[in-house]
């Protein structure tokens, strides 16, 4: 039974049928504009045909549900010599070759729909190219397993499996390497509700708002309507309790997204696991991360409380979603996590900080920016009231005090850590050989005070990651460029 | 101290961003005549045509002749077993450094315009983005780029 399934494997098999429903969604989505277009079109109108609508409507169906049967008939995957090959597309063939050494990372999530089926979702990431490169919608989790093993991202377990995935030649290894670490409970409500996803949530409550808001006034004054009921002055408890319940739910969003986030560290790989609705767990080798990313937001920072993230070429996603390796970890405790699971990076007792001469830089550019706001404001915004603008020089002075502040970078033998950030505490820590390139550059004020600002970039996904040290003085930021590219610690002095 | 790098960029590099300074002015002409045209015959205020006048005088200038001298005084580049040095920039000055470990690859590439001076641009592709050094000899390109295809030796490991 397993012989036959992973020699199936190598030679070509289609996905599980349920990925038909997905591969009509996804045409679905192209449809939909338009399909919207036809409605609107064929219902504005003084007599609407109903035959023209409903056939249309039918018509596009059809053509939907037939793209979608054909993407998945289409559609074949299989294991040749430790490289994936996918065959795909209707009307243009397209054929991908994965090599197993260009793979950074594979994950898979498993929808409601996927654990209704026992499936799974594979994706693979390589470095370049776009992002995934390769997406299975549903595959068995047999199916997974085997191409987790052929494209070198699991040890292979179970004896049995041996024989039948000829290229996992198992290599004498010492004891594999075991860490594991589960997000309790508590700490998951302690993660949801300092998240500061709230933004999010009322960034989209204020855009469907003022969406309705047209309609709103048309049909009804609801802001009359409210103080009629309630009283001007309960609009402001209005107000407090939408906001209250904004933040319950990106309390309640981020919860189930990291609901049982487990990390493991299986020999050189890490398998991160997390979801409670959706199951999702990524695999990345820890030869691919690029650099360590600890962040501490406002809220979390006075209970020493990190979130670890991780730059890596692959597994970079949307914006700040993925690379999460581990959401809340105790200050205390950091040192010891990092060592369980990124042991070549660590922490920096003593940093580097900036001298006096740094902090007019920090400030020049936002001081004069909201002066240049506030003082139109203090002399057109009637009654006084515009004084108050005066808040936003003070801010500005408040915010880049902190950040000149915050700026240190420390060396260690490998390894540069750099700290910024302003309420966030940011520190990174880079290995020197990860490095791409570096660059110190100097405006022409930084110029005139003999300051700089230090930049290095890392490999992240399509878009390099950068990192700065702002304004730190001008030969320090030479001295580090010479430790970065290593060889000569002294650099012979220069006659000139 | 640190070593600057030392290698200018070819003379004849001024010669071809005039060129090009030169082409967009004359496109800038063509587009006033059309507005002037416009301006005389449908009675437009001439108030528009003044100021676009005067920004394509200015952009030309600047264009013709301060960019491609300050460029010129600007760029420096040096190449050797270790790294990939560049300094350059007007409004700020930048080092750029690439280990020449990181170096990927190497592309020559020729405009038209950059053909007919015999000059082209020699890119440097890292993981991270790419870098460029504007305006070589032709021959002192495929030198740069043959030096550093011995040079780079990138290893898998790293990525």
């Amino acid at each position: 039974m397993k012989k036959s399934e992973s020699a199936e494997l190598t030679t070509s098999r289609r996905l599980h049928p349920v990925s038909v429903i997905f591969f009509i969604g996804k045409s679905v989505k192209d449809l939909l504009y338009p399909m919207i277009a036809f409605i609107l079109t064929t219902v504005f109108r003084d007599d609407i045909n109903w035959l023209w609508l409903f056939g249309g409507i039918a018509v596009m169906m059809i053509i939907m549900l037939t793209i979608g049967l054909l993407t998945w008939y289409r559609f074949v995957y299989y294991l040749d010599q430790g490289s994936l090959r996918v065959d795909h597309g209707i009307f243009i063939r397209k054929k991908l070759w994965i090599t197993k050494d260009r793979v950074q990372a594979v994950d898979t999530t498993a929808g409601v729909l996927h654990r209704i089926f026992g499936l799974l979702k594979l994706q693979v990431e390589t470095a370049g190219g776009k992002k995934p490169e390769v997406v299975l919608n549903a595959i068995s989790g047999r199916e997974a397993e085997q191409i987790r093993i052929a494209l070198g991202l699991m040890e292979v377990s179970q004896p049995e499996i041996i024989s039948d995935v000829p290229q996992a030649t198992p290599v004498e290894k010492a004891a594999p390497v075991e860490q594991r670490i589960r997000l309790s409970f508590s700490d998951l409500l302690i993660y949801s509700t300092t998240s500061g996803k709230i933004g999010v949530v009322l960034a989209v409550i204020g855009a469907a708002y003022s969406q309705l808001d047209e309609w709103l006034a048309e049909t009804l004054d609801i802001w009359g309507f409210i103080s009629y009921w309630m009283g001007s002055a309960q609009i402001v408890w209005l107000i407090v309790f939408l906001i209250v319940i904004a933040w319950l739910l990106a309390v309640l969003f981020t919860s189930i997204r990291e609901y049982g986030f487990t990390l493991q560290l299986k020999g050189d790989k890490l398998v991160i696991e997390r979801g409670l609705l959706e199951r999702k767990q990524v695999t990345v080798p820890l030869q691919r991360i690029q650099a360590v990313h600890l962040v501490e937001n406002v809220f979390r920072r006075p209970f020493g409380l990190v979130t670890v993230h991780i730059v890596s070429a692959g597994y970079a996603g949307k914006e700040g979603e993925s690379a999460i390796l581990f959401p809340l970890v105790r200050e205390r405790e950091l040192a010891a996590f990092l060592a369980r699971f990124t042991p070549q990076y660590q922490l920096a007792d003593e940093w580097s900080r900036l001298g006096k001469r740094s902090l007019l830089s920090f400030m020049l550019v936002p001081v004069i920016l909201t002066l240049a706001i506030s003082i139109p404001a203090i002399i057109w915004i009637p009654y006084s009231l515009g004084w108050f603008a005066l808040l936003l020089p003070l801010l500005a002075v408040l915010w880049s005090w902190l950040r000149y502040r915050q700026t240190g970078w420390s060396l260690l033998q490998q390894q540069i850590a750099i700290q910024y950030g302003s309420f966030n505490r940011h520190r990174i820590l880079v290995p020197k050989r990860r490095i791409q390139w570096n660059r110190l550059s100097q405006s022409v004020f930084q110029v005139r005070k003999e300051l700089a600002t230090l930049n290095i970039a890392l490999t992240s996904g399509a878009l390099p990651a950068l990192f700065y040290i702002k304004h730190l003085p001008f030969n320090i930021g030479m001295e580090l460029k010479t430790w970065m590219i290593g060889k000569k610690v002294n650099p012979p002095q220069q006659s000139k | 101290m640190y070593n600057e790098p030392r290698q200018r960029i070819d003379s004849n590099a001024l010669k071809a961003w005039r060129m090009s300074g030169f082409i967009s002015a004359s496109v800038y002409l063509i587009i006033l005549a059309i507005l002037l045209f416009l301006t005389l015959r449908f009675d437009w205020p001439a108030w528009i045509f003044a100021i676009a006048l005067m920004v394509g005088c200015l952009t030309s200038v600047i264009e013709i002749i301060v960019l491609p001298n300050m460029y010129y005084r600007e760029w420096r580049y040096e190449i050797n077993e270790d790294q990939v040095d560049l300094k350059h920039g007007i409004l700020f000055r930048k080092r750029t450094t690439i280990p020449m470990v990181r170096v990927q690859h190497v592309d020559t590439k020729q405009g038209p315009i950059l053909r007919k001076y015999g000059l082209a641009t020699v890119t440097f592709s890292t993981a991270a983005g790419s870098h460029e050094i504007p305006a070589l000899t032709e021959r002192s390109a495929d030198e740069v780029r043959r030096q550093i295809a011995s040079l780079a030796r990138i290893s898998d490991e790293e990525i």
